[in-house]
Parts: C-alpha cells; sequence; structure tokens
C-alpha cells in the first residue's frame, strides 16, 4: 500500500534539509548584490535570549567577550542576555507560563528532570541539519551532559572535564604528617589528616579545617558516587539504590568531618569562609581549609585570587579523590556546563546556532583566558597551553590515568531536585544524630523510589 | 410628581398600546438600573472565578491525581493521601508548623497587646514611640532573614557575643540543633506588628465613660485592664487571632531562606513542603492533596474559634 503524506521524521529531515539549504543559501557572498539586498541583510532580525546566573560580572564574566564574538560575526542574530541564577523551578514556571528565554544555561543535574519531563526541545535533528558542527569534537562523555534516555536535549559548552580530585595545600598536609606530593590516598588517610588540621581559638571557634564533605563539588549528590564506587540508582534508571552497605558507609565516614569539629563549629566557620572556589573568601583558596574535593576548574580558581589570598598554584597538590574501593582511580570524565532550549522558543535554529558558536575554539580560548577552565574538545585541547596553569595537567591526564571513568549520564534521574535535596537531608540526619546512616539512607530511598515509580507510571 | 409621559395616553400612540410600551420602556430602565451593579461586580467577579476558584477546584482535582504540568495528569484516587499519612517527613512538618502555631500565635497576641497597651500611654513622643514599634513589621522578609542569620550565627552572631560577655559558654548551636531551631523562628515571629496596630485602634474605641465608671467605683488599674479593657479588646482579639493563625500555618518565607527547613527537617513547616513538592519535585499533585489536608485543619480551628467566639467576644451593638 502505497503511504500517504509524511512522516513526523521524514517531515523534520525534509524541513532541516530545507532549513539547511536556506542557511547554505544565506551564507553566499552578497558582494554581486551591490545594492545590499543580499539573503542575510534580507533575513528579518531575530533576537535569542539567553539566561545564566554562571559567570555574569564584573572580571569573571564569560558571556559578554563571547556575544560580542557572536555580534562581530554579523549574523541577523542579536543576543539578549539575562543574567540571572538559573532553577529548575523557576524554568518549569517560566516554561510552564509561556514566558521562558530562547536558550537556558546550567550545570547538567539540575535539569535532569526537565530532559526527562519534555520541559526542554528535543535537538537531533536540528543538530543533523546544522553545518558545522560535529558531537565528535567533544572528549569522554560530555556529550551525555545533555542526553536523556537516548534524546539530545542540551549542548555541552564552557567549563566540562575531570572530576572530582582530591586538592590539597601541600605545607598543610606536611603539617598533618603526610607527604604534601602524594596528599590522601584513603578515607582514613584523609580523615586522619582532617582530625589532625583542625585549629581553634581561644573561644573555641574552628579557625583551620581538614577537609569538608560539604565544600565545593560534594555539595552535589552526583559527586559522590565516584568516590563510593557505586550509584545510587540502577542503569534503568528504574530503581534507587541509596540502601546499599557502601553508602551507608560513605555517610557514615563523611558526616564524621562535621562530628570532630563540632557541627555548629563546622557551620559557623563555613559561614565565615565560604565553599565557592570562585569567590576569594573562599575557605580552600585562602588555605584556611587543608583540603577539598573539586574539579578541573580548581588550579583557574586559585589563580584568580592570588593576589587576593596570596596562595600560588604551585603549592597546591592533586590527586585521584580516596575511594571506598581502596585504591582505585575513579573520575567522572564529563559533567559539566549546557545550554538547553525551552520546548516554547520559537527561534530554535538561530538559537542553536549561538549554541554551536559557544562550543567554538575562539570561545573555549576566551573562557580559558579569564578561567583557566573550558569545554573539553579536541580542538580547544589543541589550542590551549596548559603548561601556563600549575596543576591544570594533571587533570587532563586523569582519564588516561584512571581506573574507572563515569559519564555524567549515569547520575542522572528524573526526580533529581528531589535526590539533591534528600540526600542533604540524609546527611543532616545522621550528623546531628536523629538517624544511623543506614535507616537515614533507607528513608530517603523509599521516599525517593515512591516518585521515581510515579514519574514511570506517567511514561507507560 | 409622576410624569406625563407614564401617566397618560399620548398623541398618536395607539391608546391601548401605549400603555405598555412605556411600562416595557420603564421596566426595561427598571431591570438597567438593577444590573448595573452586578456589571460593576462584574470585574471582581470574573477575577475571583479565574484566580481563585478556578485553582481550588483544580487543585482539589489535582490532589487525586499524579501531575508534572508538563504531561496529562493520571488519576490515582486517594494514593496521595495515603502517601502522605504514612511519610514520617510530612509528620515532622505537620508536628513543626502545630507547635509554631500553638506558641507564636498567643505569644504575638500577647506581645500585641503589652505594646499597644504601652503606646496608648499619653507620654512625650508618643509618634515616635509608635512609628519605632511598626518598623520592623515593615522590614521584608529576605532582609530580615540576612540579619537574623547573623544575629544567630553560632561564631559571629550578636546574641552568642551577648551571652558571652554576661558568662555563657559562647558558641551556642542556634541553627544548627534540630530542635533549638523551630524556637529560634517562633521567637524570631513573636512581635506585636500589624496585630498591635488593631489592638491600638482598638484601644482607641474603648468610651471613656467605662473607665471614669470604673474609677467612680473603686477599681484598680489592674481590675479595669481585665474588667473592662480586655472585654472592649475582644472583637479585635478575635480578628488578630483569625489573621495570625491563617499567617501562622503558612509559615514559609524565613525558614526557607534561612536555613532551608534543616537541619534534618528542624525548621521544615508544611508551607515549604507544600512549595518543594509542587516546584521542586514537580509532584503538583502531591502538593495540592498537602494544601488541602492544611485548609481542612484551618477550616477546622477557625470554625471552631468561631463556634466558641458568641462566648467570649463582647460586640458594643450586640452579637
Amino acid at each position: 500500500m502505497q503511504k500517504q503524506g509524511f512522516s513526523r521524521r521524514e517531515f523534520l529531515s525534509l524541513a532541516g534539509a530545507t532549513g539547511g539549504a536556506a542557511l547554505l543559501a544565506a551564507c553566499q557572498p552578497v558582494a554581486t548584490s551591490t545594492d545590499g539586498d543580499g539573503m542575510e541583510a534580507a533575513m528579518e532580525p531575530v533576537t535569542v535570549v539567553v539566561q545564566s546566573g554562571w559567570q555574569t560580572s564584573s572580571d569573571s564574566d564569560v558571556w559578554t567577550p563571547c556575544i560580542d564574538l557572536f555580534h562581530e560575526k554579523g549574523t541577523h542574530i542579536t543576543i539578549d542576555m539575562i543574567r540571572l541564577h538559573v532553577t529548575p523551578e523557576d524554568t518549569m514556571t517560566a516554561v510552564a507560563g509561556g514566558t521562558a528565554p530562547d536558550v537556558y544555561h546550567r550545570y547538567i543535574g539540575g535539569f535532569a528532570e526537565l530532559m526527562a519531563r519534555g520541559v526542554m526541545l528535543p535537538l537531533d535533528d536540528l543538530i543533523a541539519s546544522a553545518k558545522d558542527f560535529d558531537p565528535d569534537i567533544y572528549l569522554g562523555s560530555q556529550w551525555d551532559n545533555g542526553r536523556w534516555d537516548g534524546v539530545t536535549y542540551g549542548i555541552p559548552v564552557l567549563e566540562g572535564g575531570a572530576m572530582p580530585a582530591i586538592c590539597w595545600h601541600k605545607h598543610l598536609i606536611e603539617e598533618a604528617g603526610g607527604d604534601p606530593e602524594v596528599g590522601p590516598t584513603t578515607w582514613t588517610e584523609l580523615l586522619e589528616m582532617s582530625r589532625a588540621l583542625l585549629k581553634f581559638d581561644d573561644d573555641g571557634n574552628l579557625v583551620q579545617a581538614g577537609y569538608d564533605p560539604k565544600d565545593a563539588y560534594g555539595f552535589t549528590v552526583i559527586a559522590w558516587p565516584v568516590v563510593f564506587d557505586e550509584n545510587y540508582i540502577s542503569e534503568d534508571k528504574r530503581t534507587f539504590q541509596f540502601d546499599s552497605a557502601a553508602w551507608a558507609e560513605g555517610l557514615d565516614i563523611i558526616t564524621q568531618f562535621w562530628l570532630d569539629p563540632g557541627i555548629d563549629k563546622m557551620q559557623a566557620f563555613a559561614d565565615q569562609w565560604g565553599y565557592w572556589t570562585g569567590y576569594p573568601s573562599s575557605g580552600f583558596n585562602n588555605a584556611k581549609r587543608g583540603m577539598i574535593m573539586n574539579g578541573n576548574w580548581m588550579p583557574g580558581a586559585i589563580r584568580n585570587v592570588v593576589d587576593v589570598t596570596g596562595v600560588e598554584l604551585d603549592s597546591i597538590g592533586y590527586g585521584f579523590h580516596p575511594n571506598l574501593n581502596e585504591g582505585l582511580k575513579a573520575i567522572d570524565f564529563g559533567t559539566g556546563h549546557t545550554l538547553f532550549m525551552p520546548r516554547t522558543t520559537e527561534v530554535a535554529e538561530d538559537a542553536l546556532s549561538f549554541m554551536i558558536h559557544m562550543t567554538s575554539v575562539e570561545v573555549g580560548l576566551i573562557e580559558f583566558e579569564i578561567r583557566a577552565a573550558c569545554m573539553w574538545s579536541k580542538p580547544i585541547l589543541d589550542a590551549i597551553d596548559l603548561s601556563s596553569v600549575p596543576g591544570l595537567q594533571w587533570f587532563f591526564d586523569a582519564p588516561l590515568e584512571a581506573d574507572r571513568l563515569w559519564s555524567p549520564n549515569e547520575f542522572l534521574t528524573p526526580v533529581q531536585s528531589q535526590c539533591e535535596n534528600l540526600w542533604t537531608r540524609a546527611f543532616e540526619e545522621v550528623t546531628v544524630g536523629v538517624k544511623s546512616a543506614e535507616d537515614a539512607l533507607s528513608d530517603i530511598n523509599k521516599e525517593l523510589q515512591q516518585s521515581l515509580d510515579e514519574y514511570w507510571e506517567t511514561q507507560s | 410628581m409622576t410624569s406625563p409621559l407614564l401617566s397618560g395616553p399620548q398623541p398618536g400612540l395607539d391608546p391601548a398600546e401605549a400603555p405598555g410600551l412605556l411600562d416595557r420602556l420603564a421596566r426595561g430602565r427598571n431591570f438597567r438600573r438593577r444590573l448595573l451593579p452586578f456589571l460593576f461586580l462584574l470585574p471582581w467577579f470574573v477575577g475571583v472565578l479565574t484566580f481563585q476558584a478556578y485553582p481550588i477546584l483544580d487543585s482539589f482535582y489535582h490532589s487525586f491525581t499524579i501531575y508534572d504540568v508538563f504531561q496529562p495528569a493520571k488519576w490515582i484516587g486517594f494514593r496521595n493521601y495515603v502517601n502522605l499519612a504514612d511519610n514520617d517527613y510530612t509528620r515532622k512538618a505537620l508536628m513543626n508548623t502545630l507547635l509554631y502555631v500553638a506558641v507564636s500565635v498567643p505569644g504575638g497576641l500577647v506581645v500585641g497587646l503589652l505594646q499597644a497597651l504601652l503606646l496608648n500611654v499619653k507620654v512625650r513622643g508618643l509618634p515616635l514611640f509608635r512609628t519605632l514599634a511598626i518598623v520592623p513589621g515593615t522590614v521584608p522578609v529576605a532582609g530580615a532573614a540576612a540579619v537574623f542569620l547573623f544575629i544567630w550565627s553560632p561564631n559571629l552572631g550578636l546574641i552568642n557575643s551577648f551571652l558571652k560577655i554576661l558568662g555563657f559558654p559562647r558558641g551556642q548551636a542556634w541553627l544548627t540543633d534540630p530542635v533549638m531551631v523551630k524556637w529560634v523562628f517562633i521567637f524570631m515571629t513573636i512581635q506585636g506588628g500589624i496585630g498591635m496596630l488593631i489592638f491600638l485602634a482598638g484601644l482607641q474605641n474603648v468610651p471613656q465613660e467605662l473607665y471614669d465608671a470604673a474609677k467612680i467605683d473603686g477599681a484598680k488599674s489592674i481590675q479595669t485592664l481585665f474588667k473592662v479593657t480586655l472585654p472592649m479588646l475582644t472583637p479585635y482579639t478575635l480578628f488578630n487571632l483569625l489573621t495570625s493563625l491563617i499567617g501562622a500555618f503558612q509559615m514559609f518565607a524565613s525558614p526557607m531562606l534561612m536555613t532551608g527547613g534543616g537541619p534534618a527537617g528542624g525548621s521544615t513547616f508544611y508551607g515549604q513542603l507544600i512549595y518543594e513538592n509542587a516546584f521542586r519535585y514537580f509532584k503538583m499533585g502531591h502538593a495540592a492533596a498537602l494544601s488541602w489536608i492544611l485548609f481542612v485543619i484551618s477550616m477546622l480551628i477557625v470554625f471552631l474559634l468561631f463556634r466558641t467566639s458568641a462566648s467570649w467576644v463582647y460586640y458594643e451593638g450586640g452579637n
């Protein structure tokens, strides 16, 4: 029987091909036309609204030079930047209310459920028809950042790469009796060194800390499967596995870092010496904390505040984070930042051309100049000088030396925000002593499983 | 005087029909006159239907569904209610909220009344004192939360520093102890605020003759307070009680901003649970069920208050 009409795929392919042809035509030189009525000139000006709250101000502003560079290319597209923190909840309400921007920038953990619930626009067909863009440029599993259930919803841009490492101040490790060039290699060593580094003033206030599991990268639950060597979600994304012996053991260990100095002391110290290494007031950047779990942006973060803190880059050591599976060298290769389009955008093709621009070598060099961090693509890696930032080479070598490489996609769940919240709750319940690690994890596992089951129920 | 146009037949008109037409015209005018107020009310009515009645009914429906806004709702009967009843954390948030209501509402009423009594005393600089008393209530919640974080900080906080001067050990864990943290929020919100203003207005409405009569009868100040002032303030007390009860059940912003509900749910109030389920977890059905449970609890308490109010509220013009 002869098929009638087009299937959706055929229609999209045809539309993509037509769009591609139109783009090619638009890119033809217009020199033959002296009256300026070439295709590009004839295209209606379009504004693409982009929202991000990351690296958007003063000296650390990555976006302005990248957008200027895009505008210099002379397309019909103007980028309008909303410099506002992006959260899943405001994204959800903006998309539901039809007021969302055209492009969101966000690290992957916060957008997993939005991909899973169809809030974001699938990009596979658009990408297939886009010229001058090849997803194969990405190193490792970075491309997985924007994917859910085999569909691409986002394009990784800007910061990405290997994480987490254990980073330490060499002189403090020496003070704690460790080897300053090797750092802690087991959880036991990490705990002992951390205890040795605790210092209090005459009033009993903590003035120097060793290691804080909530610091920097440790704030997110996706940091912990790598160093506990066990995931919290099954491969088919249908079963939570927080109620395992490995997670209970891991939670017991990491809460000990708060119980040793006392939770009020630790909280007060954290209030004074902040977590985020992008700020000059960061505890680790100022050598007020001896060790930290962090990613490939750490050397750049130290470099950017060296004038304020006086802490030199080569005084920091880097190594594989201690693992519950003792001796295992494991990292997550690729979790990073991603650009998404909400399904409400009406300028998808134009937005995509900006997203692709953000993956370019020029943008990579701008970010590297400002932050000494970048997206890990083959062309960008060829264009940057790793030796210009002491410590950075370790992160680029780590994937080659690791025994186990994790992909960002392994951590994603359709109930990710709840997963983050409940993990924090379990940590607190154990630190304040209202539950054992087993009970706390069993309770959050039950609650999360209920939500996960409901999600799958709506998908069937 | 009746218009001739309405009272008698007019030239050129059929005498039999003319009054009927005029009647109809008159009826039309009357109808329009009767309709006019409803037309004025229409925008309000449309607003209530659209922004209140519809969402209320819609949330009731969705409380029996799984719904994440982006995909069609799926009917699951009473499962949301059963799951919530089975959830320790929901019970914890409910207990935190009930404790908060039980302590902060009467506490706020007493403080508001005491402030109003003080500010009703004729002294020099009274307008200044009244202004100062109301200023804390005008500070935005986010700003107040930032200031209170500093005040309660275990290390650098004003309260711990003050306690140290008094010789107490420094470093009391105000916000990191799951039991203490509840009381911090209760203490923070016990203030006169708008309730004080309403009491003050009520105090100024108590007839002077009653005080004069009490004085003649030899009543002491404390007797005047309990036998004249407080009974005359009971309508204002009822109003303050109802509004603060409803407000207390909706406690949300300060703990959300200061502790995020922690530690270990120590400062998780019911409003935060609704917010998290709806907007962070995309569980609109759960959030709707939580809201309806809160609504029923609040309504029961308000109903009881109204049922008992006849026995303790005195209205000057009669109940």
